[in-house]
């Protein structure tokens, strides 16, 4: 016990898994089963995309692998990463371990920068408390990510404060930070679902590249099913907090296998859809 | 509705001003289904807001079967308001927290003197029932609906007056694609039945495109496109839009399609130009289109598209 450490050879065993979840349940505020006896797995350099509506505990089950699950939120099941359990990781090990081997992304990262420190700093400090001891590969590092996401002028970024930028901005400097370190695990909540159509695509375009070149794993939580189709290797479909497909994008797209998956497909309005207008013209 | 020139500004600072909206034109036929997208900041938003005399025009002028409601005393304000309505993206934002559903939907009869109190609460199944809920539901306080069911009491609502014109401001986006797609049809379902004309504002080119006749795109202030919405995927021309549809993931596209790779930090450049709004980020930018600005022009009947690059000789400059 007594906290993380990456021992390789605890992760020899089975070197690929990054992330395992074993019959994972989460209840809390008198909400039953949020989550709902979930089994996956992610392996390395893989994307998985999580699908579903609000409420159907795909975010929770994200909120569960950082640890972020409300106060009074109960657990059941085992959840491990990079093979170690992380119920029974301390507070200090997961800590250490979020931020630098796993990154998290969420909505509106904007929310949770500090609004009266100015972006440089905060991007700094976070870089030195992850270990980056030396203050110009510190700026380096910071520069050229900003640049990676198309903020072309970094210096003027890295000088605001986030109320001055953009929520499109702003995103694309959380990701920037969420990416900085080359995670091995980025966990990803709704990222791209505030930005505009043209934004996101090439946010993810960023992440696919991310993934191309340091193998970072990567869970992306998301309504939009487009989005989980192009880029995913696996899709899953969550509902009342159960998954209940699990598959290859062209699998669950083309032949799903639960009911609920298929009326899910059918809602989305696809832009070549015969309009719907049409039904009562 | 016709919108003429249709300009606002916003001041922003003490010296700087912000052109939000630059000389639209753009008319809306009775019984018609009109579509506005474009991205944050487009100013689709604001037209909307101008239509429905909820913000104020700089300049240009807005004309309501044929009369100028550009600008409005009070009481003819509120005249207006009767045959125009609005339906914003957050239901609950406009629900009074402790006023019974009932008490919310009648709230327009009673206020425009088309019923009395208690003639409107007879009315409340009917209304209900309209948008598919049942008549239990008028003694319910807003926050014990579910989202869908609180966007289908405020439509209810802006039905209730029977306007001529319903504007809706990404109605539908913060549903879950279920509960969108269901509202889609009940408006169309309505839109069919009341005679209803409509303009539909978002930014989601395929919810758009599903239940609109013609469809207007917007780019920093400025309209580029309009053409009919059946079309838009095949006939899309001005550079913009085409960008807009390959930015659209559809399930069919699993990773198949090339993501370009842009700038973006020139989409802020653009509103500050004289010229085309989006020359900065245009593949096919030519000297001129820095120098003035494209007017609207038809390319086919019923389309209209401002680019230079498109029909050269045909583009009438402003």
């Amino acid at each position: 016990m007594g906290g993380f450490t990456a021992a390789p050879g605890e992760q020899r065993g089975n070197a690929l898994e990054i992330l395992s979840i074993d019959n994972y349940s989460v209840s809390y505020d008198g909400i039953k089963n949020a989550v709902d006896a979930v089994t996956l797995s992610v392996a390395q350099g893989e994307i998985l995309s999580i699908v579903g509506e609000s409420g159907s505990g795909k975010s929770t089950l994200l909120h569960g692998v950082l640890g972020l699950l409300p106060r009074g939120a109960s657990t059941r099941g085992g959840m491990k990463l990079f093979g170690n359990e992380i119920a029974r990781m301390d507070d200090k090990a997961r800590r250490v371990l979020c931020g630098s081997r796993v990154s998290m992304i969420f909505q509106d990262t904007g929310r949770y920068m500090n609004p009266i420190a100015r972006i440089g700093a905060q991007y700094d400090e976070y870089l030195r408390i992850h270990g980056m001891k030396d203050v110009g590969q510190r700026r380096d590092l910071q520069r050229r990510m900003l640049l990676k996401l198309h903020l072309t002028d970094p210096e003027r970024v890295l000088r605001s404060y986030p109320f001055e930028l953009s929520g499109g901005m702003r995103q694309r400097v959380g990701i920037a930070m969420a990416m900085s370190l080359n995670p091995q695990l980025l966990l990803a909540d709704e990222p791209t679902s505030a930005l505009d159509v043209t934004v996101q695509a090439q946010v993810i375009r960023q992440m696919m590249e991310l993934r191309e070149s340091t193998g970072t794993a990567i869970v992306l939580v998301t309504h939009n099913i487009g989005v989980a189709a192009y880029l995913s290797d696996r899709i899953g479909v969550m509902q009342h907090g159960k998954l209940v497909e699990l598959g290859r994008p062209r699998d669950v797209i083309e032949h799903p296998c639960h009911e609920y998956t298929r009326g899910l497909l059918d809602a989305v309005v696809e832009i070549d859809d015969e309009r719907l207008i049409a039904s009562h013209g | 509705m016709e919108l003429k020139g249709l300009t606002k500004v916003f001041p922003v600072g003490r010296h700087e001003s912000l052109r939000a909206v630059r000389n639209v034109n753009l008319a809306l036929n009775r019984g018609e289904c009109l579509g506005i997208v474009g991205e944050s900041g487009c100013g689709k938003s604001t037209v909307a807001r101008m239509v429905a005399q909820l913000t104020e025009v700089t300049d240009g002028h807005i004309l309501f079967e044929g009369r100028d409601v550009t600008r409005l005393s009070r009481s003819r304000r509120r005249e207006l308001w009767r045959n125009v309505q609005m339906v914003f993206q957050d239901p609950y934002s406009v629900f009074s927290p402790r006023m019974t559903v009932g008490d919310f939907l009648t709230e327009g009869l009673v206020h425009f003197g088309m019923a009395s109190r208690p003639q409107a609460q007879g009315m409340l199944p009917g209304l209900l029932g309209r948008v598919e809920l049942p008549a239990e539901l008028a003694g319910r306080l807003p926050h014990q609906l579910s989202g869908g069911q609180q966007q289908r009491v405020v439509i209810a609502r802006a039905l209730s007056i029977q306007p001529k014109l319903l504007i809706l401001d990404e109605a539908t986006s913060a549903l879950d694609v279920s509960v969108q797609r269901q509202i889609l049809k009940l408006l169309m379902r309505l839109r069919a039945e009341m005679n209803l004309t409509m303009l539909f504002i978002g930014h989601d080119l395929a919810v758009v495109r599903s239940v609109t006749d013609r469809i207007a795109v917007m780019y920093a202030g400025q309209l580029v496109e309009e053409m009919p919405s059946a079309a838009l995927r095949s006939d899309a021309s001005h550079p913009y839009t085409r960008r807009l549809l390959e930015s659209v993931f559809s399930t069919a596209d699993r990773g198949r399609k090339q993501i370009g790779i842009e700038d973006l930090s020139l989409i802020e450049k653009g509103r500050m130009l004289e010229g085309c709004p989006y020359q900065p980020r245009c593949p096919e930018a030519m000297p001129r289109c820095a120098d003035a600005c494209p007017a609207l022009a038809d390319m086919d009947p019923g389309h209209r598209i401002a680019c230079y690059a498109r029909k050269p000789g045909n583009m009438l400059e402003r």
